[in-house]
């Protein structure tokens, strides 16, 4: 037999211990009663047990990653000081960096109207407009330097900091958007400025559609990026418009 | 994670590792890790180990602070978090015998970790693990939605935003789903058992 929805959340609640003293008893009651909601109770205590391995195994492989990326950062700084304790290294060095600009420049030529270069030539640091002086609360304290940081463009700090908030205030969520956008966490970035952007009451809505067209370029998703640049263009006293019209997506 | 996560709460924690899971634990696995390879190759110099016993402090103290047993007025995140990497690494070496005179010092915390640890493996049952046997025979959405949910202890809210769905009602049926093929896969197999 079916389990109802409501019986559902009522059991995971109970698996969570969240409910209250009343309500587990009541429930504990009707479990003493009713084998099939005690069944779908045993079901559900043994897929937590279960699913455990697997949720593991998950998580050591992101460790594994982060490892990776950790050793990586560790070995190109020792590299970097090896290098610059040689001297001799220094023609094919400078070899080297006129090869980077002369392939740069090539690749700026020919490829200036890939997604990635349509964002570099229209993203522009959305200005801090919130960051508050008061320094009553923790909480504010901790926005303020959030948004301090990400407007010296250190966004690893300002990620931190983001992080330490819970909830973010409406109005600063479109800085820790843009401080993963510039963090490279597209996939986070677009999440949050599609919380700004389809929040009326936010507002930066209108800054928050700006820059989700511009995530979505430089995440290489040109459909979605169309889709949110029509929208702008499709209101013609939108702040920002004119951005929006400059801004060619063939 | 910053570093002013030493001085969170344990229902804080709690919460950011519901709301945020997998990107909360992964940012602490990576805030302590050189310093706690520091630390431990002051016992052990292989670097293996010791980065085995900080995955497995790491993930053991993730579901301590999910069960809500996590207490921050006795220690803070960092210490709590050496301490279980420390315990691991010397039972570690225990059992490969590398070192012969392992005294684990007194630390209050150690008898958490301990009755964690046994709590564990007692729930490894035979039901168990035919359960997660059926349940690799889910499709990979169905396991990635129950993990999330009884694992990682997701609130439904993050739960949406991870997989996309619409809204919580999805969220439900798509579980109700899951679980009738689960245990429909799990009495097969006791059967042919």
């Amino acid at each position: 037999m079916e389990l109802n929805p409501e019986d559902d959340q009522l059991l995971d609640s109970y698996l969570k211990e969240e409910l209250p003293q009343v309500a587990r008893e009541k429930l504990q009651k009707r479990l003493a009663q009713e084998p099939v909601l005690a069944e779908a109770l045993s079901m559900r205590q043994l897929i937590s047990k279960g699913v455990k391995p697997l949720g593991r195994q998950h998580l050591k492989k992101l460790f594994q990653e982060a490892d990776k990326e950790l050793d990586a950062s560790t070995n190109s700084t020792s590299i970097n000081l090896l290098q610059s304790s040689k001297p001799s290294l220094f023609p094919w060095l400078a070899a080297a960096s006129i090869a980077i600009l002369l392939g740069l420049a090539i690749w700026w030529t020919l490829d200036s109207s890939t997604p990635n270069r349509l964002y570099l030539a229209h993203y522009e640091p959305f200005p801090n407009l919130i960051a508050p002086i008061d320094k009553g609360g923790s909480n504010e304290d901790v926005l303020a330097e959030a948004v301090q940081a990400y407007e010296r463009a250190d966004y690893a700090t300002a990620t931190q900091k983001f992080e330490l908030l819970e909830p973010i205030e409406k109005d600063a969520r479109i800085y820790y958007g843009l401080t993963l956008l510039q963090s490279n966490q597209m996939k986070e970035a677009i999440a949050e400025l599609t919380l700004v952007a389809s929040d009326k009451d936010n507002r930066f809505q209108q800054a928050g559609e700006w820059y989700l067209v511009l995530a979505y370029l430089k995440n290489k998703e040109v459909a979605a990026a169309k889709i949110a640049h029509q929208k702008i263009l499709a209101t013609p006293n939108h702040r920002y418009f004119g951005k929006a019209k400059e801004l060619v997506l063939d | 994670m910053p570093e002013h996560s030493n001085q969170l709460k344990g229902s804080q924690l709690q919460n950011r590792f519901r709301k945020e899971g997998m990107k909360a634990v992964v940012a602490l696995y990576k805030q302590y890790r050189n310093e706690f390879c520091q630390f431990g190759q002051r016992y052990c110099s292989s670097k293996e180990l010791v980065l085995e016993s900080w995955h497995d402090a790491v993930l053991d103290f993730y579901e301590i602070v999910l069960a809500g047993k996590f207490d921050a007025k006795k220690s803070g995140v960092k210490t709590f978090l050496f301490t279980i990497g420390k315990y691991k690494l010397f039972t570690k070496l225990k059992k490969e015998h590398r070192n012969q005179i392992v005294i684990l010092e007194k630390d209050s915390n150690f008898s958490l970790i301990d009755n964690w640890s046994n709590n564990q493996q007692e729930h490894s049952t035979e039901q168990a693990e035919q359960l997660q046997k059926a349940l690799k025979k889910l499709g990979e959405r169905c396991q990635q939605l129950l993990t999330l949910f009884y694992y990682h202890d997701y609130s439904v809210e993050a739960i949406i935003q991870n997989m996309g769905y619409k809204n919580k009602e999805v969220v439900y049926s798509h579980k109700s789903r899951c679980i009738r093929q689960l245990k429909e896969l799990f009495e097969k197999s006791a059967l042919i058992k």
